[in-house]
């Protein structure tokens, strides 16, 4: 191998790399927060006894999982504007893209989350004679909530990975700016390495942060 | 003569084309205890369920005191699930409350009881049950018998008009089976609440309950007082029943 490192040009560039964080930190937490919410509408959805909704919900998710996030980057940046004529920024078709995709991959967390408390809690409140209201607020969503929780946090940090996506639509996040200074530069390995580091640190100060959440449980199931 | 306190007439329960329980009728006495015996998937626990209001059911109509409830129709089943209370196999506490927490739910958002009066009751019942010191703990730092000691205090603190218990030291070791049955005796004594027990612990049975029956593919094969179901059964079919279990 004969590539001579040179990672002193991580402290030239190193803040300019780091700097499109801002980029996918303003991509990836609206993404979240739309993923979050929407997703447990169409969970809701899914569970409803309206038929019309459980079909929207399902077809929903079906397509926006199955679609790859490239794909429908790409689809919603270049195609949507020819169709409706509106055309949006990089970074607000970015957000749209990775919000569809999270809120798919969200609901079937919320689902799995829901599934895993047994039906005999239903049971039991039921049989105390509590409404449906007050078991969805006392006893599905209090445990719905820390049996969800890992499965959603693995969607957040698959939101978050996508942003690296934008890079085909030009947005100036950490990826495109480790391309761009390795087209300058030529210093493709320190580049993508520091690339990496920026990305590993910031996933993994947000899963600290989530574990933290998990730990508010102070109960086991039995 | 009067009335008896319970009554359940003409109880028919079908799963598509299987017949689950058919035209089941029988009456209790207030703070009297029945138990119910009979094969696995004899229709026992349907039984218990459909005289919650948990299932829905062809025919039956309960009376519970001076209430009057139509088990077939869908509205009027519901007003079964406060007037009775069940206890079951596996104890299905909330284990994301305390004890405390447990207990006084229920009667807070269905009775509308105030926090502090339905915390007074459940320090009652907590006392009742011997577990007063625990009323913080969660489900899972208690033992099985203490789980169900528990979850027989949160169905009493709805003060049910039937108490029913499907199986519930079937989950348990010997030794907690004990601690269970015997607050189950003891609340027949004190609290005088009318019970539907179904076990078989045969020894449960003969000391505390007043009527025995035994039940086979929904039907009822003998109902009797329970000195004489249990020592001398005139069915055959329960005399085989019964030696089985003593043999197990």
């Amino acid at each position: 191998m004969d590539y001579s490192f040179n990672f002193g040009i991580l402290f030239d560039y190193g803040d300019y790399l780091a700097g499109g964080l801002w980029y996918s930190v303003i991509i990836a937490f609206p993404s979240i927060i739309v993923a979050t919410v929407l997703g447990m509408i169409l969970a809701a959805m899914h569970l409803s006894p309206l038929r019309v909704l459980r079909i929207l919900g399902s077809s929903y998710v079906d397509i926006f999982r199955t679609l790859p996030v490239v794909v429908l980057l790409i689809w919603i940046h270049y195609v949507l504007p020819i169709l409706t004529g509106l055309s949006l920024s990089p970074t607000e078709s970015s957000i749209l893209a990775l919000s569809m995709n999270g809120s798919a991959l969200a609901c079937e967390a919320y689902r799995g989350g829901l599934q895993a408390i047994p039906d005999t809690q239903r049971q039991a409140a039921w049989s105390l004679g509590l409404s449906k209201l007050d078991i969805l607020r006392y006893v599905i969503i209090p445990q719905g909530f820390f049996s969800t929780l890992p499965a959603l946090t693995n969607v957040h940090i698959t939101i978050i990975k996508n942003v690296t996506v934008t890079v085909l639509i030009a947005v100036p996040e950490v990826m495109f700016r480790a391309q761009e200074l390795t087209v300058q530069f030529f210093r493709p390995l320190e580049l993508y390495t520091g690339a990496a580091i920026v990305y590993v640190a910031l996933i993994l100060s947000f899963t600290v942060a989530m574990r933290q959440l998990e730990r508010l449980r102070k109960w086991e199931s039995v | 003569m009067a009335e008896p306190f319970l009554s359940l007439q003409g109880l028919s329960k079908a799963f598509g084309d299987t017949q689950i329980l058919k035209d089941v009728s029988f009456t209790i006495d207030k703070g009297e205890t029945m138990v119910i015996c009979g094969p696995s998937g004899c229709g026992k626990s349907t039984l218990l369920r459909c005289l919650n209001g948990l299932e829905p059911v062809s025919s039956g109509a309960l009376r519970l005191g001076e209430e009057q409830i139509d088990l077939s129709s869908p509205k009027t089943r519901e007003n079964a699930r406060t007037g009775t209370g069940l206890v079951f196999q596996n104890f299905n506490l909330f284990p994301h409350m305390s004890v405390m927490e447990n207990l006084t739910l229920a009667p807070r958002r269905v009775l509308k009881l105030r926090a502090a009066e339905a915390r007074k009751e459940a320090e009652r019942l907590l006392e009742l049950i011997g577990l007063s010191d625990r009323s913080a703990a969660y489900p899972f730092e208690l033992s099985g018998g203490q789980r169900q000691r528990v979850a027989i205090a949160r169905a009493l603190a709805m003060k049910p008009q039937l108490l029913m218990f499907d199986e519930p030291t079937s989950a348990l070791d010997p030794e907690k089976k004990e601690e269970v049955l015997g607050l189950i005796r003891e609340l027949k004594r004190t609290e005088e609440v009318t019970m539907i027990v179904v076990t078989h612990e045969i020894g449960f049975g003969k000391n505390v309950a007043d009527w025995a029956m035994l039940l086979e593919d929904g039907s009822i094969v003998e109902h009797g007082a329970a000195s004489d179901f249990f020592t001398s059964p005139t069915s055959p079919r329960t005399q085989r029943f019964l030696k089985a279990i003593i043999n197990a």
